[in-house]
């Protein structure tokens, strides 16, 4: 199963749960995973300002990115640059 | 991957110097089209104030006048709306309010309402004669201002008073990290709103057909952000704007937000006439995206080894009106050169009465790293180790884990840090009395985006490139020594062009340090199928099955043609080659960057020289070395001046007292020395030939650097940039 990461700020909705086990072929099916275990958790994770890392990488196919179940999963601010 | 390479690697000449040497460059301002006329912005003379009324009517009647625009003129639109520019998203509402205020004023500069005349004179005439009734409200300068109980609010419609947006990242156990250290310093260090400071202002020319079409000609750093930003705000399809993008005399990110391109085309809509819009200076200082200023406070505690046990940091940002501060990057930047077990981070994004803060060369990092490189030169000196051989004893490598939560896959944070410390500059005495050194590391993200390119192969054997990426650093050439080293022909053989927004593929901006690596990607693609194709056309000419390729020769079946004699065969074998490609690319390598610098201070007058500079940077791949010692030294240059003199001065009503470059103070070639580079090769494997971008990490080393330059100079620790010559005499 691969590991999605919670932002700090989101594992109030997790109850402290800093990461978690999911699930999915890809990132929209884990999150589905996790929004049936926390409900209204993916508004949080899905905004327009965070970016998903797949393996330590941003990927910009964002939900539809492929996962493997050893995964990593990350919410991160996103970037472009100057 | 290979590592010997006919082109990349060499210095040709740039495709467009002719051009720019001899002032045949076509930028906006040097636009002129039939029938055109020009128009003028009034911009608020307060910082916070509420809009009662706005008059036209006696500007409208003056003679050469053709048209006036305020908000009102934008089409309704949903408050919630979110503009999605596939590198971020604003809202729609955020987006128009710093365009042409409504409601609200929230900075001095902030555009009210804008003028179409016969002449830019008239214009400005004009917009002199447009009334505002304005009730003047209290206005906050700085996050901790902002961030206090019973600061003047900015917007409403936000949660936490001023405050837009909370970052926290969180790892391993803060506690028990501090427990373990034998030396903990904690420093809290302020940062000035500062400009980009290129040299072309904003210009916009516009020109709404009566069809419906709009054509835009502007100084931008992404035409297709342009494109889609201004279709958002004029909300208009996308298919109806076409941006042409004209030559762009710097930006540094200052040029990917719009502000002039939809006023050009309200006005435009109104009169049937192209409308050019000019920014001056002073409206560049005011009313366009600055960095923001910033507090940051940084612990970091180490054991007796050397080796960082916990570290801690606390950054607020000025978003400026409008959410944005740069504080994410700030937040994941502030100690990502080192591999460290337990942090804490918080960044606060808070809106303040100063222009809406956008992009600079990586943007939000140099004012965290000023905190960190600061504090570990500290700690350095407190267990009497070099400050590199600390860092050295810390640095992030493959595999270290971000604060943010991403390991870092290959980066040459070691290789720099040994490259500085093995440099003759580091080895090398200081010259003389109140001298003093300082080192200094910082790291930037680079981004992929999407980006196209087509090849078309001449019947002289020559290339033309077509591409959307705006040349701000010679990517013409960059891109088009790709392309040769593909086809096993001189840089010189590709003729790049960058086009308008209908002639090429989507292309994102020329930001993130991405367009050698993302554009160059997608130029490495066109070429390779440029191959395949000629490959074919070979086999057809000798009637092989297969075809091999090597340094620019077609062989097969004992027979052989070069590139040039075969392209010259192309329209007997089948027509022309032409081939295209998008990328949307993985695989970005970050880039670390490292400064020397020597500084020598006069205890009279506080006034700093600065001696000599060495910048040192992991390029992946140099494509072109010049381009990128070019880069380094430019952004070395700008983050000295950051350091040293530049900063918006503000009055306490909110108004810049400096916005004129004889009174905003950057580096001049007189001011700097020569800043020598050394240039670090640790190929980016998601690259073909292991590119990293290098426009921006080089800006994040130097205000730390020059920091601790200073305290071996003066005795000093500043907690203050710019560290000018009131700040080090403690005026």
């Amino acid at each position: 199963m691969a590991t999605v990461f919670f932002p700090t700020l989101v594992r109030q909705q997790t109850g402290g749960l800093a990461q978690i086990e999911v699930s999915g072929a890809t990132v929209g099916e884990l999150i589905i995973g996790i929004e049936a275990r926390f409900p209204g958790i993916s508004k949080h994770l899905l905004r327009p300002n965070l970016a998903i890392s797949v393996d330590d990488e941003v990927t910009p196919l964002g939900v539809l990115e492929p996962v493997r179940p050893d995964s990593e999963v990350h919410f991160i601010a996103a970037i472009s640059g100057g | 991957m290979s590592t010997t390479y006919n082109v990349i690697g060499t210095r040709p000449i740039r495709h467009d110097g002719a051009d720019k040497v001899t002032g045949r460059a076509l930028y906006g301002a040097d636009l002129q089209l039939a029938r055109m006329i020009h128009g003028a912005i009034l911009r608020s003379p307060h910082a916070h104030a509420r809009i009662l009324r706005i008059d036209t009517s006696k500007a409208e009647a003056l003679p050469g006048v053709f048209a006036v625009v305020t908000a009102a003129d934008f089409p309704p639109a949903p408050a919630d709306k979110i503009v999605d520019f596939g590198e971020g998203d604003t809202l729609l509402s955020s987006l128009r309010g710093n365009i042409l205020a409504s409601g609200k004023v929230l900075y001095s500069g902030h555009a009210v309402a804008a003028v179409a005349a016969v002449n830019a004179h008239v214009a400005a005439e004009a917009a002199a004669l447009i009334e505002v009734d304005y009730e003047p409200l209290p206005c906050v300068l700085t996050a901790p201002e902002a961030m206090a109980p019973g600061a003047p609010i900015l917007h409403d419609d936000l949660p936490n008073g001023n405050v837009a947006e909370l970052i926290r990242y969180e790892m391993g156990d803060l506690a028990a990290g501090f427990a373990e250290a034998t030396v903990i310093v904690e420093r809290e260090l302020d940062t000035a709103t500062v400009h980009q400071g290129y040299i072309e202002p904003q210009n916009a020319t516009a020109f709404w057909s009566s069809d419906g079409r709009i054509h835009i000609w502007c100084s931008t750093q992404g035409s297709f952000v342009a494109r889609d930003a201004s279709a958002a705000v004029l909300d208009v399809p996308v298919s109806q704007v076409k941006v042409t993008p004209m030559e762009i005399g710097g930006g540094f990110g200052g040029k990917i937000n719009v502000y002039l391109e939809p006023v050009a085309a309200l006005l435009s809509k109104k009169v049937g006439r192209p409308v050019k819009l000019v920014m001056s200076r002073r409206d560049v200082f005011t009313g366009t995206g600055p960095t923001p200023g910033s507090r940051v406070r940084v612990k970091i505690g180490v054991n007796d080894a050397g080796k960082i046990t916990a570290a801690q940091a606390w950054l607020a940002y000025e978003a400026g009106a409008y959410p944005g501060a740069m504080v994410g990057p700030g937040a994941m930047t502030v100690f990502a050169c080192y591999e460290i077990e337990n942090v804490l981070i918080e960044g606060f994004d808070v809106v303040v009465n100063k222009p809406s803060t956008s992009a600079y060369r990586a943007p939000g990092a140099p004012n965290s790293a000023l905190a960190t490189e600061t504090v570990l030169d500290e700690i350095a000196e407190k267990l009497g180790l070099d400050p590199l051989d600390l860092r050295l004893r810390n640095a992030a490598k493959e595999g270290t884990r971000r604060a943010d939560g991403p390991r870092y896959k290959r980066i040459g944070c070691i290789e720099v840090l040994e490259a500085m410390k093995a440099s003759p500059h580091y080895n090398a005495p200081l010259p003389g009395p109140n001298c003093g050194r300082g080192v200094a590391i910082g790291f930037w993200f680079n981004a992929g985006l999407p980006s196209s390119a087509t090849l078309s192969v001449n019947a002289d054997g020559t290339v033309n490139l077509i591409e959307g990426s705006t040349d701000i650093g010679g990517s013409r050439t960059s891109l088009s020594m790709q392309a040769a080293e593909v086809l096993g022909l001189r840089a010189e053989d590709i003729h790049p062009t960058i086009v308008d927004t209908d002639s090429v593929g989507y292309t994102g901006v020329t930001g993130g340090s991405r367009t050698t690596f993302s554009t160059g990607l997608a130029v490495h693609d066109a070429a390779q199928m440029v191959v395949e194709q000629m490959k074919a056309r070979a086999a057809r000419l000798w009637a092989v099955d297969e075809v091999a390729f090597s340094n620019g020769t077609f062989s097969g079946n004992g027979q052989s043609l070069t590139f040039a004699e075969l392209a010259a065969q192309l329209g007997a074998t089948g027509g022309p080659v032409s081939c295209s490609a998008t990328v949307n690319p993985k695989g970005v390598g970050g880039s670390i960057a490292g400064l020397i610098i020597d500084v020598q201070v006069d205890p009279e007058t506080g006034k700093t020289d600065v001696l000599r500079a060495t910048s040192v940077q992991d390029a992946g791949k140099a494509i072109h070395p010049a381009y990128v010692e070019g880069q380094m030294q430019g952004g070395t240059a700008q983050g000295i001046g950051w350091a040293l003199n530049e900063e918006y001065f503000m009055d306490a009503a909110g108004d810049m007292r400096n916005g004129s470059y004889l009174d905003y103070r950057m580096p001049t070639a007189l001011d700097l020395p020569m800043i020598e580079t050394i240039i670090v090769e640790v190929p980016n494997p998601g690259h073909p030939f292991g590119v990293r971008g290098v426009g921006e990490a080089n800006i994040v080393p130097p205000l730390a650097a020059v920091a601790n330059a200073l305290y071996r100079a003066t005795g000093k620790r500043l907690n203050r940039v710019p560290m000018n010559p009131a700040t080090i005499l403690g005026l």
